[in-house]
């Protein structure tokens, strides 16, 4: 298992500097929580999926986040209705009316949930980690931290591998892991938890001789940067885009505050 | 190797198949007889199924098509925990098992799991400790021996369950030639005493100066098996998989006469067969 | 400058390592109790441009010897140092680690955990950023040292997805990138299949072959020991107890048994050769085996 999100491929999205798609990321973000509109959400969502496209991301991609989130949709889809009520009513459960504009907005909900994770796919997919890493650290960072979140994004997939395996070495060991009880269930967990913690700090520590060896740690002033990036004009032209996009939807929606026209009833 | 009616069978792969989630066919249809008092040599490169097949001994991976049959009973009807009984595994990593404040706990993690009675369980563990000498460690925490110990305390604890299969995925890697051989001498006692033994290694010397009969796995196929001088004296065969028999076998098939198809597989063989021989005549 | 000649005996002449009286015992675990020694008045000296192997049985002290040579011990692990090492005329307790790194580079057995970046580019290039590279020599060095150890056009791959033979490579790459004149390998491995061990002794064969480096590999493989080095030094408990060419260690089967080190098997064979014939061979290779035994 490895969470490389990243589909090689050479589209305007992917030539764009990562610190731009790293600001477009935050600005579809902002936007995703701030929209309540049905509308609005639908132009999001639909919008995103056409950038996307656009940057030749495959469909399997698309499919793997609507299924990520369908659990969360649905439940979302069906329990808004409960508290949120506004135009006709289908029925009652209970004292609670059920409402077409409550469903409606469950689904602009739903909308929204999905938006928030293509909006963050949107920078995942068509920028390898290295390069986000190294954006944060150009936009300051500290490399220290940034290292650090690079070897725990290189080490994820290590540290799933080293759970599959503690876990197997325990059941082969006889373990059952009983399904009701929730307290036996954490305390039987306990061994694999206390393999993973010493198999974790035995590599720790090698880590820390080969991070040595490389010479890290030297002063820190005159260190270089492999894999450096600028500022292209078709980034500016981005980020001038996107500008003007934040501009035009504050000042429509916030400032003058429109409200786009309720065809359902 | 065809059935053997006469002994018996402790593990059974029939048109054993397994595809993983992801498509990748990790094996094409084994057919293979496991006996009680096989002390069996797996070889194969890394991606061959090894790990894969043996997954399945114990009931870590269920076959995708095909039956594995443990003491003739049909693996998908036994939890892990049963097998666990029957069949010990031993993992390369001694690290990924260790967790307990003291080796005396760690061997008695098994038995616990098991079901077995504070009575059998003490001498279970006893004789686990005994068996593998390490009775003078038993109050230490193991996770601050050094590697040779760690693996014997995996070892150790897997045997503590009593099962009467061992599976053992390169127990030698890492320890020097002197702990190698001690170790190496312990496996060989727990099959003198009966139990089965199947042994994954990278290391042909490991192989020909311990075990008794040799399977090679390539591309989730079984393309050999049979006594490991059989095995072993396949060089063509072995060397499509990148394997490179002990040099006293090389130098035997450098040595002799085309036609011959079997060779020694350790040094005092090779002596007595080329150097002796020699004097003699 | 005098001529080319004479700077290059001059130079084999050159101890790079030097090692006197070395006595070292890590940090008790509990206060007031004492370690016990590591090494206890250990000498060597190592020449330019030798490939020496150190053999030894677990817990012998070759991997503490690494961290010793590189300053990790003392100036990480702590503990009880007395004596000295210097390294290339640097005495490793006056500088520090990182200008160490300049000329000694350690390639540890563990591949998963010496290779820390999200691409086999950064790998290689961590070591030189550190070092303050410039970014355009930095590009260059990392296509050189990737076609040296045959890994050409895998810049982009994530280490994870490598096998184990791969990583290594990759490891050896990130230390070669810093040029560091003395290269170590600490049982570079163990733990990788057949094709993964074909694959690092074949870059070990390049750079003896190709580079003027000298290295130091820590290996339980007596046939690949045999294949390999100018050098053996036996250690056991930490002491050196034999050291000379593969030919006169080998010979002493018994001396290596009782360091629980095994021997190549043609070497054995000589010895029983011996024996029978009363004759006097020392096979380290297949060949010289074949050669006597044909007859």
């Amino acid at each position: 298992m490895t969470l490389d999100f990243y589909v090689k491929r050479d589209s305007w999205m992917h030539r764009l500097d990562p610190r731009v798609k790293l600001v477009l990321a935050v600005v579809l973000m902002v936007a995703a929580m701030l929209v309540r509109d049905f509308w609005l959400n639908l132009f999001l969502l639909v919008g995103m999926l056409l950038m996307l496209a656009s940057a030749q991301i495959p469909a399997n991609r698309f499919q793997w986040v609507f299924k990520l989130t369908v659990p969360v949709t649905i439940m979302i889809v069906i329990l808004w209705p409960f508290f949120y009520h506004s135009g006709p009513c289908f029925f009652y459960v209970g004292p609670l009316p059920i409402t077409l504009g409550g469903l409606i907005d469950g689904v602009a909900m739903a909308f929204r949930i999905i938006s928030l994770c293509f909006a963050c796919c949107s920078l995942l997919f068509a920028t390898d980690q290295a390069k986000i890493v190294r954006a944060c650290v150009k936009l300051g960072m500290p490399y220290k931290y940034g290292l650090t979140l690079a070897i725990a994004l290189r080490y994820l997939p290590v540290f799933f591998g080293i759970i599959t395996m503690v876990t197997e070495a325990q059941y082969a060991r006889g373990l059952d892991i009983p399904k009701k009880n929730i307290l036996k269930k954490l305390k039987s967990y306990m061994p694999i938890l206390t393999a993973m913690l010493i198999a974790g700090l035995r590599n720790s520590d090698n880590m820390s001789n080969a991070l040595e060896t490389r010479a890290f740690g030297a002063s820190v002033e005159n260190r270089t940067y492999y894999s450096d990036f600028s500022m292209h004009s078709r980034d500016w032209i981005a980020i001038a885009i996107i500008a003007i996009g934040m501009a035009v939807f504050t000042y429509f929606f916030v400032i003058l505050d429109v409200r786009l026209p309720n065809i359902f009833w | 190797m065809s059935i053997d009616a006469t002994r018996e069978p402790v593990i059974q792969a029939i048109d054993l198949e397994h595809t993983y989630d992801n498509g990748f066919q990790a094996l094409r249809g084994i057919d293979l007889t496991i006996y009680k008092g096989d002390y069996v040599g797996l070889i194969g490169q890394n991606g061959s199924g090894k790990t894969t097949m043996i997954k399945h001994f114990n009931g870590l991976l269920r076959p995708t098509k095909g039956k594995i049959l443990i003491n003739g009973a049909d693996a998908t009807t036994l939890t892990v925990g049963k097998i666990a009984k029957q069949v010990g595994f031993v993992f390369q990593n001694p690290d990924h098992q260790i967790f307990c404040p003291s080796v005396r706990e760690e061997l008695a993690f098994g038995p616990k799991n098991c079901g077995m009675s504070p009575g059998e369980m003490k001498d279970a563990v006893e004789d686990a400790l005994e068996s593998f000498r390490i009775t003078e460690f038993a109050e230490h925490p193991p996770a601050i021996l050094g590697f040779g110990l760690r693996r014997k305390v995996s070892l150790a604890a897997v045997y503590s369950c009593r099962p009467t299969v061992f599976i053992m995925d390169e127990p030698t890697v890492g320890l020097d030639h002197r702990s190698a051989r001690e170790l190496l001498d312990i496996i060989g006692e727990l099959n003198g005493n009966g139990d089965t033994i199947i042994l994954i290694t990278h290391d042909m010397r490991v192989i020909c100066e311990n075990t008794k009969r040799g399977i090679v796995l390539r591309n989730g196929k079984l393309i050999l098996d049979g006594t490991t001088r059989e095995v072993m004296s396949n060089i063509e065969v072995l060397r499509q998989t990148q394997i490179r028999p002990p040099q006293v076998i090389e130098l035997s098939k450098e040595l002799s006469a085309p036609d011959v198809a079997e060779f020694p597989l350790n040094v005092d063989e090779f002596i007595n067969e080329f150097i002796k021989t020699k004097k003699a005549m | 400058m005098s001529t080319s000649t004479e700077s290059a005996t001059q130079d084999l002449s050159d101890n790079i390592i030097e090692i006197k009286n070395l006595t070292y015992s890590y940090p008790a675990y509990k206060e007031g109790e004492v370690a016990p020694k590591i090494f206890d008045n250990l000498n060597l000296t190592v020449k330019k441009g030798e490939f020496v192997s150190i053999m030894g049985p677990t817990g012998a002290g070759k991997t503490t010897l690494c961290l010793a040579l590189n300053g990790i011990i003392p100036h990480v692990c702590g503990g009880k140092f007395i004596g000295d090492i210097l390294i290339n005329g640097m005495n490793t307790k006056e500088v520090t680690i990182s200008e160490i790194a300049k000329v000694l580079g350690i390639v540890f057995q563990d591949p998963e955990s010496q290779l820390f970046c999200m691409t086999i580019a950064d790998e290689v290039a961590f070591g030189m950023e550190n070092q303050g590279v410039p970014t355009d020599i930095m590009h260059q060095k990392v296509q050189e040292v990737l076609k040296e150890v045959g890994m050409t056009g895998r810049d982009d791959t994530n280490p994870f997805h490598l096998s184990g033979g791969q990583k290594q490579r990759v490891a050896i790459a990130s230390i070669l990138s810093m040029e560091p004149s003395i290269l170590i390998l600490d049982e570079p491995t163990s733990g990788l299949d057949p094709i993964g061990k074909k694959e690092v002794f074949s870059v070990v064969d390049r750079l003896k072959r190709e580079r003027n480096m000298t290295i130091l590999m820590i290996e339980q493989e007596s046939e690949r020991i045999a294949e390999f080095s100018d050098r053996v030094i036996l250690l056991n408990n930490g002491h050196i107890v034999a050291d000379g060419t593969p030919r006169e260690i080998f010979a002493n089967e018994e001396g290596l048994r009782e360091c629980g080190i095994s021997t190549p098997q043609v070497s054995e064979i000589a010895l029983r050769y011996n024996e029978v014939n009363g004759t006097n061979h020392r096979f380290i290779t297949m060949d010289e085996a074949l050669d006597v035994l044909k007859k």
